[in-house]
C-alpha cells in the first residue's frame, strides 16, 4: 500500500547515479535494506520497482507512472494529445493570454445576431488592446509580423527566426530601435541570427525582401554588433559553396574539389579579411577547371554574387599561394 | 537481364472451356491490355494530374480579379503555373528532389507554385511572377520527376519499377488520399417523405464555385410545393422562387414545369398560393428579400433578394455575370430547374415516377484525389488572396506600391496544404482523408490506393447503403470489405473499373443541340411531343425521337468521334446524358447486330502490339457503360451462343472481384463470408512488399525470406501482379487431429519445415531523431552523453554508442540500450544574457531501443533536414522465426495459430515419406463449408507432382472431375486422401488423411510483439491504479462483466483483492466527527481534520484510491461528501 504523496511512497530519492541510488526516509535518515542492510538500491522505472542492488528485495513497489497516460504514434497524435509542453512561440511565453475568435458564431455553430456581434466586435477590439499593453510590445509584434513574412520568402529556418526574435528583443530593451525603422531593426536582426547560425544569406539578399535599404539595415546591423556584445562567427566559405555550386548546376565531385581548397586556404591563413563569396566562388571556379567542368569567370561571379575581378584576384591568389596547376584550356 | 520472374511457367486451366472465339484466353488478353494502359492507380494519378492541368486554373480564374477597396488598385489573378518538385536547403540553396530522398529526408515532396498577376494601380498594368507557395505532388504523376520513367531510371533513383505511386510524401511518409463516395451533386433525388405533413419531396445538393447547398422542394399534405433553402431560411411556395427569377406568368410557370394538364392541376395550389403571396417579378424579390434582409426599405431587398437567389440558389447553373443578358440566361436556367424537380414531385404523389434508390450507383459519385485536393486548394487560395488584398491594401495606405511579392504568403498556403495532407484533416471537417499508405505487402497497398469510402456516418445504421447493390456488379469489390462497423461503407474498386474525369458540359450539351434537342420552353410552348432530355440531371431540353438520338450519340461515341465518357441513357421515357467526373464504370464487349464487334484478327493485332486498349475503346469494341446506360444495356455473361438479346458482352465474369479478392482460388466454392475474411487477412500477410526495401526506412515492416508464388493461382493473380510479390508459402497441409494440439484453430507446424526457413521473416523497425536548434544558441548535441547529464542512464546503456554518439551496424542491440545518444539543453527558453549565467545542466534525450524489443542494427543514415538539422535515422531489424502463438491463413479464411512446432520424426508420414509442414484440425472445414481450400489441396497437390501450375480462377478454374481425375492418373486415391502413419508410435492411422497442398500464409500478429504479463508494476497518477497497456507494464483489466461473475459466485474476498488489494488500496483517516477524509501532518506524524484540526476522533480505513478521488472531486464541486463510519460486521 503506497503512503500519501510522493512517486516514490514512503521514501526519498538522497543520491541518484548511473547505476543505483540511496534513498532516505521521511525523516531524513538514510534507508537500508530491511533484509541485508544495504544502502543501494536499483530504481527500475519500467517495472515501478525499487530493488536492493545486494540480496534483491523489492523494497517498493507500485510507483506512480509518470509518464503520459496517453499513446501517440505519429507526431500528429502527439500534437493532439499533450495537453503540456514548453511554450511554442516567444511571443506568447511571457503571459498566457485569451484570443477571442473572429468567427462570430456561438457554440453549436449559429450566427449570433446583430446585437451580438456588435459586442462581440467591442470586446474583441479591447481585447487586442488589454493584451499588448506597452508600446514594447506593441513594437514586438509589429517585428515579429515583419519576420513572419520575411521567413517565408527567403526560406530561412525556425532557428534562426527564434534567434532574431531575441536579438530583437534585446535591442528593444536596449532601446536601440527608438528612432531607427522597425522594419530595418528586425532585418539587421535576421541577418545577424543567420550569422550567428552559420546558414549564410548574404545581404543583398536579405535587402530585395524588405523595404528598408541595404544601407539602412547594415547601420542597424553595426549598431547591433557594436551595442549588443553579440559574437558573430567568422563567415565560412565553404558555406557557400553548395548555394553557388547549386545555381552553375555542378556536380557533387566539384563541390568536394572546392570545399578542399577552401579548407587548405583556411589552414594556411588566406581567408583572414576576405570575402567569403568572393573566396567561395574562386574555390569553385579553380574546382571546375579541375574537374574539366569549365564555367566562366563571369558565370561564377553572377553566382556568387561579387564581380568577376574579385573571383579573378581571389583565383590568382589561391592558385598561386596553393601550388594548383590549372590546366589550360 | 531479364527478371526470372518472367519466366512462364506451364499452367493447367480448364479443359471445360469453350474452345471457341473468343475463349478465356481471348478474353483475359484484353484485361491484361487493358491494366497495362490503366494502370491498376490510374484513377489517383489521373485525378491529380487533371488537377493540376486543369482545375487548378479553373480555381484561380473563379476569382478571375480581386478588387480593393482603393479604386483603380486591383489585382487580376492570369496563368498559375506548377514547377517541378524540389527542396530549398537550409543555406538557400534549391535543388530537384526525387521521392527516395524525400522519404529519407523527412521532406515533402513537393512543387513551387507561380502566380502570374497583374497589379493596376490607378489601372496602370504591372505585370508580376509571384511565387506562392508550394503544393505536394503525387509520386508517378505528371508533375513527378519520375513520370514515366524507364524501369532502368526508376532503379537508379533507388525506386521499385513495379511501384505505382499514386501517393503524396508529406514530412518523409506517404500519403494516400482516400476516395471518397458521396451522393451525386447537381441532381435532383426524389423521396417520400418521414414527416407527417409533407408528402414527397426532392433534394438538389448543388456545387458550383466553391458552395455547396441544398434546395429541398416538398409538396405538402395540403398540396402546395414549397421550396426551401438554407441561405433563405423560409419555406416559399415555388411559384414565387420563379417569378423572381424571371418567369412571370402563371402560364410561363406552368410550361416551366410540365405541357402535361393532369401535373398542371396539381399545381394549381401552389399557384393560388403565391399568387396571395406576390404577382409580380418585384413583388416576388421583395418577398423574398423579406427573408434574407430584415427590416430594410424595398429597393435593398429586391437587390438583396437578386444577389441570393444568384449566390446561393442552385449554384452549379452559374452565379453572378456582368453581362446580363447571360446573368439573366443563369436566372432562366435556375427556373427551369426547379420545374424540372417541381415536376418529378408531382409525378410521384400521382405514382408516375417511384422514388429514387439513393443506394444505386447512378446516384453516386467518387470523388478522388484530384478533386479533394481542388476543393482544399480553393479554400486556401481563398484565404490567401484574402490575406493578400488586405497587406495591399494596407501598404498602399501608407502610399507605397510594393512588389507583391513582398506582400504575399507563400508560406501560409504551404503550410496549410501540407497540414491537410498529413493529418488527413479536409476542408468541411472531414477526417481521414490522408492515410498512411499500408506497406504490409504489396497487396495492402494496391488495395489502399483502390479504397472507397462512404462518406455516410459510421454511428448510424444506414443498412441499405451497406448492403452490395445490384448496380455494384464489375465495379465494386462484391467481397472485399471490412467486417464490423465499417462494413460496406468501405469498399474496393474492381479490377476494371475506372473513374470518370469528366468532360465539359458545355461541349456536350452543344452537342445535344446540334441533334435536335429543343430547349424546354421552346418546345413545351409549341407543343412538342417527346422525351425529356436531362444532363448531368438537368433538364435542357426535349427530343422527339430520343431513341435516335440515343443511338446517334452512342454511334459517335463508338466511332470514336465524341469523347468515351460521355454516357446516354434512355430510362422510362426520358434521355439521360452523364458527362461529369465521379461515375464509376467499367467496359464491356459490345455486341451489334447480335455479334460481337470483337474479331480475331484485334486479338491478333492487339497480341502484336499494333493496337492498344485505347485503339478497340475508339474502334467501339469496347465501351465503358456508367450504372445508368447499364440500365439499358442487356449484357450477357459470356459470348456463346446466340447474342441476339444482348447488347453487350461481359469482358470477363471474375471481374466483379477486386485486386485482393482475385487472388481467391475457387472462390466460388467458398462460402461468402470466408471470401470476405480472407480479403481481410491478404492484407496482413507478409511478403516483400517492395523491391528497394532495403532502401527505405519505414517506421515498421516486414519482410518475409523466401516469399512463393501460389502453385495454385488464378487469372486475377497474374494480373494484378501479385505472382511477383507473393505472400505466403505453398505449405503440405494434412486434415488430421494429431496430439491435440491442434484443437480449437491451432495448427501444428513442422519444426523442420520451420528449421529450414519457412516462414521466416524479418521485421524492421526505424527509430529516428532530430539535432534542434533552439534561440539563444542552445541546440540540441548528438554525442555520447557525459554521466553528468541529467537522467544519465548508466555507462551500459550507451555502450554501443561510437564517438559520434550513433550505434554502429551490426551490432545487437536490446530494450532500453542507446541507439542514439542525445543530449538536450534545459527545457525553458533561455535568452543570450542568462544562458551565458546560466549552469550548463543538459538533460539526456537519447533514443533507446523499445521495451521489450530487440534486434541487429541494419542500416543508419545521418543526413540533414531541409532545415539545416541533423537528422539521424537507425533501423533494427529483427529475425523472426515461427514460435507458438504466431498466425497463419490459408487462402479461405481459415486462420490458426501455431499450437505446437512437432519434431519432424514425431510428424505423421505418408507411404511416400511425405510429411507435411502444416497440420490442420479437420474440424475446420464443416461447418465453414470452404471447399475451395479442399479443391485447393488437391490441385497444389497434382501441380507440385506435375511441375505446372493449376489454374483456379473463380468461374473458370479447372474442375473438380478433371482434379480427381489427374490424382488417379499420378496413382493417388480420388479423393486426395492417403494412408499415413503415427510419427510417434509407428502406427498406421486409423481414417486415411486428407493430405495436399495449400498456399498459407504469415500474418503480422505474432507472439513476439504481444506476449506480455504483469504480477506488480506501476501505477497511474491520477487513479493509483495499476497501468494500461504493454508498452507500460500494464496490469490486465478485470472488468465489469468479470465483476458480475465473481459477485453472482459471492467471492467477495476475492472481488476485495482484486479491485482494492492488488490495485489501488489506500489508507485514510476519516474524522468521525464530521465524517471527512483528513490529511497527514507530516511533521507530528498523526492525521489533521480539515474541520476539527487535531481534535478531530480519527478512524483508520482502508479505501481505493480511487474512492478517496471521488471524494475530493465531490468537494471540489461544492458537495460535501460524509461518511459514517460504522464498526464492521
Amino acid at each position: 500500500m503506497s503512503g500519501p504523496g510522493t512517486p516514490l511512497g514512503r521514501l526519498r530519492l538522497k543520491l541518484s547515479s548511473g547505476k543505483f541510488v540511496e534513498l532516505m526516509t521521511e525523516s531524513g535518515e538514510t534507508y537500508t535494506c530491511p533484509v541485508c542492510g544495504s544502502d543501494k538500491f536499483v530504481f527500475d522505472n519500467e517495472r515501478g520497482e525499487v530493488v536492493c542492488i545486494q540480496c534483491g528485495t523489492i523494497v517498493e513497489d507500485r510507483l506512480l507512472d509518470l509518464g503520459p497516460d496517453w499513446r501517440a504514434f505519429t507526431p500528429e497524435e502527439r500534437e493532439s494529445r499533450a495537453r503540456t509542453g514548453a511554450p511554442l512561440t516567444r511571443l506568447t511565453s511571457e503571459a498566457l493570454t485569451t484570443v477571442i475568435d473572429w468567427r462570430d458564431k456561438d457554440v453549436s455553430g449559429k450566427e449570433l445576431d446583430i446585437k451580438k456581434k456588435l459586442e462581440a466586435i467591442r470586446l474583441r477590439k479591447w481585447q487586442t488592446r488589454a493584451r499588448v499593453q506597452t508600446s514594447y510590445e506593441r513594437n514586438l509584434v509589429q517585428a515579429s509580423q515583419e519576420l513572419e513574412r520575411l521567413k517565408s520568402l527567403l526560406a530561412v529556418p525556425k532557428q534562426c527566426i527564434d534567434e532574431a526574435i531575441e536579438i530583437y528583443r534585446m535591442a528593444l530593451e536596449k532601446e536601440l530601435v527608438r528612432g531607427r525603422s522597425v522594419e530595418a531593426m528586425i532585418t539587421a536582426a535576421l541577418y545577424m541570427a543567420c550569422r550567428k547560425r552559420m546558414i549564410p544569406r548574404p545581404l543583398d539578399e536579405i535587402t530585395k525582401y524588405t523595404r528598408a535599404s541595404r544601407k539602412e539595415v547594415a547601420r542597424c546591423y553595426r549598431l547591433l554588433l557594436r551595442e549588443l556584445n553579440i559574437r558573430i562567427p567568422i563567415s565560412d566559405p565553404s558555406t557557400y559553396v553548395s548555394r553557388i555550386a547549386e545555381q552553375l548546376k555542378l556536380s557533387g565531385d566539384v563541390i568536394k574539389e572546392a570545399k578542399k581548397i577552401i579548407e587548405e586556404a583556411k589552414k594556411r591563413g588566406l581567408t583572414a579579411g576576405k570575402d567569403p563569396a568572393g573566396l567561395a566562388a574562386a574555390a569553385i571556379y579553380i574546382a571546375c577547371l579541375l574537374q574539366g567542368d569549365i564555367r566562366t569567370q563571369k558565370e561564377v561571379a553572377m553566382a556568387a554574387g561579387v564581380t568577376e575581378v574579385t573571383v579573378r584576384n581571389r583565383y590568382k591568389e589561391l592558385a598561386k599561394e596553393l601550388r594548383i596547376k590549372v590546366p589550360i584550356k | 537481364m531479364r527478371d526470372p520472374r518472367d519466366i512462364p511457367l506451364p499452367i493447367r486451366r480448364g479443359s471445360h472451356l469453350p474452345r471457341e472465339f473468343p475463349t478465356s484466353d481471348d478474353r483475359w488478353m484484353l484485361v491484361r491490355a487493358y491494366i497495362e494502359e490503366e494502370k491498376l492507380v490510374r484513377h489517383q494519378i489521373e485525378s491529380f494530374n487533371d488537377f493540376v492541368g486543369v482545375k487548378l486554373q479553373e480555381i484561380v480564374e473563379e476569382f478571375k480579379e480581386l478588387e480593393t477597396e482603393v479604386k483603380g488598385l486591383r489585382i487580376k489573378l492570369e496563368r498559375i503555373d506548377v514547377g517541378l518538385p524540389r527542396v530549398k536547403e537550409a543555406d538557400g540553396s534549391e535543388s530537384p528532389v526525387y521521392p527516395m530522398e524525400a522519404r529519407l529526408r523527412n521532406i515533402t515532396y513537393a512543387a513551387p507554385l507561380y502566380l502570374n498577376v497583374i497589379l493596376y494601380v490607378n489601372d496602370e498594368p504591372h505585370q508580376e511572377r509571384v511565387y506562392i507557395g508550394e503544393l505536394p505532388i503525387m509520386v508517378r504523376s505528371k508533375k513527378c520527376h519520375l513520370y514515366r520513367a524507364k524501369p532502368q531510371d526508376l532503379l537508379r533513383r533507388f525506386e521499385d519499377p513495379e511501384d505505382f505511386g499514386g501517393y503524396f510524401i508529406i514530412n518523409g511518409s506517404e500519403r494516400v488520399i482516400i476516395s471518397q463516395e458521396d451522393l451525386a451533386t447537381n441532381k435532383p433525388i426524389y423521396d417520400v417523405s418521414d414527416r407527417a405533413s409533407v408528402t414527397h419531396l426532392a433534394k438538389v445538393i448543388s456545387t458550383g464555385q466553391g458552395y455547396k447547398t441544398t434546395m429541398t422542394v416538398e409538396r405538402h399534405k395540403n398540396g402546395i410545393i414549397y421550396v426551401y433553402t438554407p441561405s433563405i431560411a423560409a419555406r416559399i411556395p415555388f411559384p414565387v422562387y420563379m417569378r423572381a427569377l424571371g418567369l412571370e406568368s402563371d402560364e410561363d410557370i406552368v410550361m416551366a414545369v410540365s405541357d402535361d394538364t393532369e401535373i398542371q392541376k396539381e399545381l394549381l395550389p401552389s399557384l393560388i398560393s403565391a399568387s396571395q403571396i406576390a404577382a409580380t417579378q418585384d413583388d416576388a424579390l421583395d418577398y423574398i428579400g423579406g427573408r434574407v434582409a430584415l427590416g430594410q426599405p424595398r429597393p435593398v431587398r429586391i437587390e438583396r433578394a437578386l444577389q441570393t437567389l444568384d449566390r446561393y440558389f442552385l449554384p452549379h447553373l452559374g452565379t453572378t455575370s456582368s453581362n446580363e443578358d447571360e446573368q439573366r440566361d443563369i436566372r432562366r436556367k435556375k427556373a427551369i430547374m426547379l420545374g424540372q424537380v417541381v415536376k418529378g414531385v408531382v409525378e410521384m404523389y400521382l405514382g408516375r415516377r417511384r422514388p429514387d434508390d439513393k443506394d444505386h450507383l447512378a446516384n453516386k459519385r467518387v470523388r478522388l484525389a484530384g478533386e479533394l485536393m481542388a476543393q482544399l486548394f480553393r479554400s486556401i487560395f481563398r484565404q490567401f488572396l484574402q490575406e493578400m488584398r488586405s497587406q495591399l491594401e494596407k501598404y498602399y495606405a501608407r502610399g507605397r506600391i510594393p512588389s507583391l511579392q513582398t506582400i504575399v504568403r507563400p508560406d501560409l498556403l504551404t503550410e496549410r496544404l501540407r497540414h491537410a495532407l498529413a493529418t488527413g484533416n479536409w476542408v468541411g471537417g472531414r477526417t481521414g482523408v490522408s492515410q498512411i499508405l499500408d506497406r504490409t505487402n504489396y497487396l495492402s497497398s494496391l488495395s489502399h490506393l483502390r479504397r472507397v469510402v462512404s462518406t455516410l456516418s459510421r454511428t448510424q445504421p444506414h443498412f441499405e447503403a451497406r448492403d452490395l447493390h445490384p448496380t455494384q456488379w464489375g465495379k465494386l469489390c462484391a467481397i472485399e470489405t471490412p467486417e464490423g462497423q465499417n462494413v460496406g461503407l468501405v469498399k474496393n474498386l474492381a479490377i476494371l473499373a475506372s473513374v470518370t474525369v469528366g468532360v465539359k458540359e458545355g461541349d456536350v450539351e452543344a452537342l445535344l443541340y446540334n441533334l435536335g434537342v429543343r430547349p424546354v420552353l421552346e418546345a413545351r410552348k409549341a407543343g412538342l411531343r417527346g422525351s425529356e432530355v436531362h444532363l448531368n440531371g438537368r433538364l435542357i431540353g426535349i427530343h422527339e425521337a430520343p431513341e435516335k438520338l440515343v443511338s446517334t450519340i452512342r454511334s459517335l461515341r463508338r466511332a470514336g468521334k465524341i469523347s468515351d465518357e460521355i454516357n446516354i441513357a434512355y430510362i422510362n421515357g426520358t434521355v439521360y446524358v452523364n458527362c461529369d467526373g465521379g461515375r464509376i464504370r467499367r467496359p464491356l464487349l459490345v455486341v451489334e447486330n447480335g455479334t460481337l464487334k470483337l474479331r480475331q484478327e484485334h486479338l491478333e493485332r492487339l497480341r502484336s502490339r499494333e493496337l492498344t486498349w485505347t485503339d478497340l475503346v475508339r474502334m467501339g469494341i469496347v465501351e465503358y457503360l456508367d450504372a445508368d446506360e447499364e440500365e439499358n444495356a442487356r449484357i450477357a455473361v459470356d459470348p456463346y451462343g446466340d447474342l441476339s438479346n444482348y447488347t453487350h458482352v461481359e469482358i470477363i465474369p471474375s471481374s466483379i472481384f477486386g485486386a485482393v479478392a482475385s487472388i481467391i482460388p475457387f472462390p466460388e466454392h467458398n462460402q461468402s463470408p470466408r471470401n470476405m475474411y480472407e480479403a481481410a487477412m491478404a492484407k496482413q500477410s507478409l511478403g516483400v512488399p517492395q523491391l528497394n526495401i532495403h532502401y527505405k526506412f519505414d517506421s515498421r515492416g516486414h519482410m518475409l525470406h523466401y516469399p512463393e508464388r501460389p502453385l495454385v493461382t488464378t487469372r486475377g493473380i497474374d494480373i494484378v501482379g501479385y505472382d511477383k510479390k507473393p505472400a505466403g508459402h505453398n505449405a503440405v497441409v494434412a486434415l488430421l487431429t494429431y496430439t491435440g494440439y491442434n484443437i480449437e484453430d491451432a495448427v501444428i507446424m513442422n519444426k523442420a519445415s520451420v528449421e529450414r526457413g519457412m516462414f521466416r521473416s524479418t521485421f524492421y523497425r526505424t527509430y529516428e531523431t532530430e539535432e534542434q536548434k533552439y534561440p539563444g544558441g542552445e541546440e540540441d548535441r548528438i554525442e555520447v552523453p557525459d554521466p553528468s547529464v541529467r537522467g544519465y542512464r548508466g555507462a551500459e546503456a550507451y555502450s554501443h554508442l561510437d564517438e559520434d554518439g550513433i550505434v554502429s551496424p551490426e551490432v545487437y542491440v536490446s530494450g532500453g540500450e542507446v541507439l542514439i545518444g542525445k543530449t538536450a539543453p534545459p527545457r525553458f527558453y533561455t535568452t543570450i544574457e542568462t544562458a551565458e549565467r546560466m549552469v550548463r545542466e543538459r538533460r539526456d534525450a537519447s533514443i533507446t531501443v523499445r521495451r521489450g524489443e530487440k534486434g541487429i542494427v541494419d542500416k543508419v543514415i545521418i543526413t540533414e533536414t531541409p532545415d539545416g538539422n541533423k537528422l539521424v535515422k537507425v533501423r533494427l531489424r529483427e529475425l523472426r522465426v515461427p514460435e507458438l502463438g504466431d498466425k497463419f491463413a490459408s487462402r479461405h479464411g481459415q486462420k490458426g495459430v501455431i499450437g505446437m512446432l512437432l519434431r519432424h520424426e514425431d510428424m505423421p508420414f505418408t507411404e511416400d515419406g511425405v510429411v507435411p509442414d502444416i497440420i490442420v484440425n479437420p474440424h475446420a472445414i464443416p461447418s465453414r463449408m470452404t471447399i475451395g481450400q479442399l479443391l485447393e489441396s488437391i490441385a497444389g497437390k497434382i501441380a507440385a507432382m506435375r511441375g505446372e501450375l493449376i489454374d483456379a480462377t473463380p468461374f473458370e478454374g479447372i474442375s473438380e472431375g478433371e482434379l480427381r481425375e489427374a490424382l488417379l492418373k499420378l496413382g493417388f486415391r480420388w479423393d486426395g486422401r492417403e494412408v499415413m502413419y503415427n510419427g510417434i508410435t509407428g502406427r498406421q492411422l486409423e481414417a486415411d488423411i486428407f493430405i495436399g497442398i495449400v498456399y498459407y500464409q504469415k500474418l503480422h500478429h505474432m507472439v513476439a510483439d504481444k506476449i506480455h504479463a504483469r504480477a506488480r508494476g506501476p501505477v497511474q497518477i491520477l487513479t493509483r491504479q495499476p497501468t494500461e497497456g504493454r508498452s507500460r507494464e500494464g496490469g490486465l483489466r478485470l472488468g465489469e462483466m468479470e465483476r458480475d461473475v465473481l459477485i453472482a459466485h459471492g467471492a467477495a474476498a476475492l472481488i476485495h483483492e482484486r479491485l482494492v488489494e492488488s490495485s489501488d488500496k489506500y489508507l485514510v483517516y476519516v474524522c468521525e466527527e464530521c465524517g471527512q477524509v483528513s490529511w497527514w501532518d507530516a511533521k507530528r506524524n498523526r492525521p489533521y481534520c480539515p474541520i476539527h484540526g487535531e481534535e478531530g476522533r480519527f478512524a483508520r480505513i482502508v479505501v481505493p484510491y480511487a474512492f478517496k478521488l471521488l471524494l475530493q472531486e465531490l468537494i471540489s464541486l461544492g458537495i460535501y461528501p460524509k461518511l459514517e463510519l460504522t464498526e464492521m460486521i
